[in-house]
């Protein structure tokens, strides 16, 4: 869209198209994040794909979190976890986490990460001390 | 890097949890280089307004003070902060073109 001001043509950015705009720069920072930190899981995807995926998965997280950070974290979850962890009866801390009303934001991250860390290092054996990663 | 695969996987996570914490905020990175800023004014019937007194007060509070060129510009460098910045043209309304007839 474009307006006249002072006898100037100039460009007008409505605050949806804003809106757009920053959502675009979301996704592809979340894409990019997947890129760095899990390349087998997006080398096994088109861009399109990945696209999707993000978006797909973005829309999933949204109402557990408000952060970037959170919502990068869910998709984290999913790359190793599959897609509908969350709701995934074999996993019930993690709906149990998400959904847990009494803790703010940031401890929901906090939490979540440990009891996924936990979970995927899986149980200790017996006579043996784990080592930290 | 770790052989076992849980060991792996966990390591994965630790990186991205990591990497989650530089998530820009609004979507967008902040950039830490300046910028710059550049105005044309004409009338308007598309004259240029060349000579015009103009302020540019940048987003840190830093005031810009000058005349418009012979185009009606004026042009600061890569040398301001990222931001809004207000201008104004304090004496345009003693511009003979703009005086009341």
């Amino acid at each position: 869209m474009t307006a006249s001001f002072r006898g100037m043509t100039v460009l007008v950015i409505r605050n949806e198209q804003l809106n757009l705009l920053t959502e675009s720069a979301r996704e592809r920072w979340l894409a990019q994040h997947v890129k760095r930190c899990f390349p087998d899981f997006a080398e096994k995807l088109q861009p399109s794909e990945l696209l999707d995926f993000i978006r797909r998965n973005r829309r999933r997280a949204i109402p557990y979190f408000q952060s970037e950070a959170g919502v990068s974290l869910y998709i984290d979850l999913v790359c190793l976890l599959g897609e509908g962890f969350s709701d995934d009866p074999r996993l019930p801390w993690a709906r149990d986490i998400l959904t847990n009303s009494s803790i703010d934001e940031t401890q929901r991250r906090v939490m979540l990460y440990s009891r996924a860390r936990a979970h995927l290092l899986g149980p200790i054996p017996q006579g043996r001390i784990r080592r930290s990663a | 890097m770790p052989d076992d695969p849980n060991q792996n996987s966990a390591s994965a996570l630790d990186t991205a949890y990591n990497d989650g914490d530089n998530a820009p905020q609004d979507g967008v990175a902040p950039c830490p280089a300046n910028t710059w800023f550049r105005v044309r004014l004409v009338d308007e019937d598309g004259q240029i307004m060349a000579g015009e007194d103009f302020i540019v007060v940048d987003s840190a509070g830093a005031r810009h003070e000058g005349k418009l060129d012979q185009n009606g510009e004026f042009y600061i460098p890569p040398s301001i902060p990222f931001g809004k910045c207000t201008v104004q043209f304090p004496n345009v309304h003693l511009n003979p073109k703009k005086r009341k007839k």
